[in-house]
């Protein structure tokens, strides 16, 4: 048996791995996705033991993005975007309040959706197409609630000192100041990649916060799309709406889920281009070159409902 | 069942090892190279399959195509076994050839599909100079560790 297992591979194993590796390489996307969830999935234990033993590991990113990475997202900086974003949310209501009658407080439908961050380690880096820095890939999957499409932030403590009496909701401190770097682009049980939003396929809803003479003013809504060289474009601001290079992007402030603004980065180059009926919109987003070696997931779950008493429950019992 | 037993954690345990870096950044040496070659060095008749298996591993775990280190495992486990790497017969210089061409070919061939259509960026340059060093820091442990668990010879 030794001496068979010594000799030089048949030409039988040669051909039949060379025709595996041929019929690998026609494989389908959705079968493709499939098997590297499942080599993810395999592999997580042992990666989890890595970047547990050798931190330092998950650190790693191309070169290329590792020169220009640049620590933006300091803690004032965090906290001065929130506060802008929420003075020109709050001024935009305001505004809508003043030209709307007031509802009555039992109509008004209370949130549905509450907000949750899941903190989850990068274990290992995926090759993503058209997209010259790796894609990481975390350590929570399907059972951990992990859902494609949800947003990643930057990690770090809620740097708010506020509480309830100054109308700031727990789920609003958790989110506070935080920094949207990607969204989850494929989920197996347990692992997720996560796709960056400087990736060229990345599309969310944004939203501009110009700051003029000193004040937040609500700005116009675009779709926020990864571009090369990581930067992002944000598109379909029409030529009629005013933008300005330092304008300040974030996620849509409509809506109730994401009401504490996430903050996707700065405007550095707006010029319009001959013949466009759009802006023509750079954005450096708010952390460049690779992401840390944590990073937190924004769940969306529903809150259970509300319900009034009628009279009939609001009875008490008879004995 | 014990040998089959350790082959298989050796493999999972460099796969893992180089998964958990940047496949643009790979850091040196690449484990999953020392792994093949030794499997072909020790194993040369099974090597095809267990290198395949790990081509089809850590191509997964890096993204891209699945099938192009699958191709490459099986032809450095080819090249090494009927260039007889295994033996003590052949001269240092065909053997530190021979580890060379297998582990630069291991190594680049997840990048040839890029290369044919010219996809691959800005960081070209760099992504090579990072290829050429762990290409030579795995050829020279390939080598260290030929000599130290002492290749068999014909006769044995």
């Amino acid at each position: 048996m030794a001496a068979e297992s010594r000799s030089p591979p048949g030409w039988l194993s040669i051909t039949g791995g060379l025709l595996v590796g041929g019929i690998l390489l026609c494989l389908p996307e959705v079968w493709a996705g499939k098997v590297r969830s499942l080599v993810h999935d395999g592999l997580a234990p042992g990666q989890c033991v890595i970047a547990a033993a050798v931190p330092q590991v998950t650190h790693a990113a191309s070169p290329a993005v590792n020169s220009v990475a640049v620590e933006i997202d300091s803690s004032w900086q965090r906290q001065a975007h929130y506060w802008q974003a929420e003075s020109a949310r709050l001024r935009a209501e305001l505004a809508e309040l003043q030209r709307v009658p007031t509802w009555p407080p039992a109509a008004i439908i209370p949130p549905q959706v509450r907000p949750r961050l899941r903190t989850a380690r990068v274990i290992g880096w995926e090759r993503s197409n058209g997209h010259e820095a790796p894609a990481p890939v975390i350590r929570a999957g399907t059972v951990d609630q992990v859902a494609v499409s949800d947003l990643v932030l930057l990690p770090g403590e809620p740097l708010l000192d506020q509480g309830q009496t100054h109308g700031v909701n727990s789920d609003d401190l958790v989110l506070a100041g935080r920094s949207v770097i990607g969204r989850i682009a494929r989920t197996s049980r347990w692992t997720s990649t996560i796709q960056s939003i400087t990736d060229p396929e990345f599309r969310g809803q944004a939203q501009i916060v110009r700051l003029q003479e000193g004040e937040a003013i609500l700005g116009a809504e675009g779709i926020l799309s990864g571009a090369e060289e990581g930067t992002c474009r944000l598109q379909h601001i029409g030529t009629t709406e005013p933008v300005a290079e330092g304008d300040l992007v974030f996620t849509s402030l409509h809506g109730v889920a994401l009401s504490p603004p996430l903050f996707y980065g700065t405007i550095t180059k707006a010029e319009l281009k001959p013949g466009e009926p759009d802006w023509s919109i750079e954005v450096a987003p708010a952390r460049q070159g690779p992401p840390p070696s944590e990073v937190l997931v924004l769940e969306l779950s529903l809150r259970a409902p509300v319900t009034t008493p009628t009279p009939d429950t609001a009875r008490p019992e008879s004995p | 069942m014990g040998p089959a037993f350790l082959w298989l954690a050796l493999g999972y345990a460099s796969c893992v090892w180089d998964s958990a870096s940047s496949p643009l950044d790979p850091r040196w040496p690449s484990a999953t190279g020392v792994f093949i070659l030794l499997l072909a060095m020790r194993l040369p008749r099974f090597g095809p399959w267990g290198a395949a298996l790990c081509g089809l591993t850590l191509g997964a775990a890096h993204g891209g195509p699945l099938g192009p280190r699958v191709i490459a495992a099986v032809i450095a486990t080819a090249l090494a076994g009927h260039l007889q790497l295994g033996r003590t017969e052949i001269s240092w210089v065909r053997a530190t050839l021979v580890t060379a061409i297998a582990v630069a070919l291991w190594l680049i061939a997840p990048f040839i599909p890029a290369l044919l259509v010219s996809s691959l960026q800005s960081n070209g340059w760099t992504l090579a100079q990072s290829l050429a060093t762990t290409t030579l820091s795995t050829t020279l442990i390939v080598l260290a560790i030929r000599s130290v668990v002492r290749p068999q010879n014909r006769k044995e």
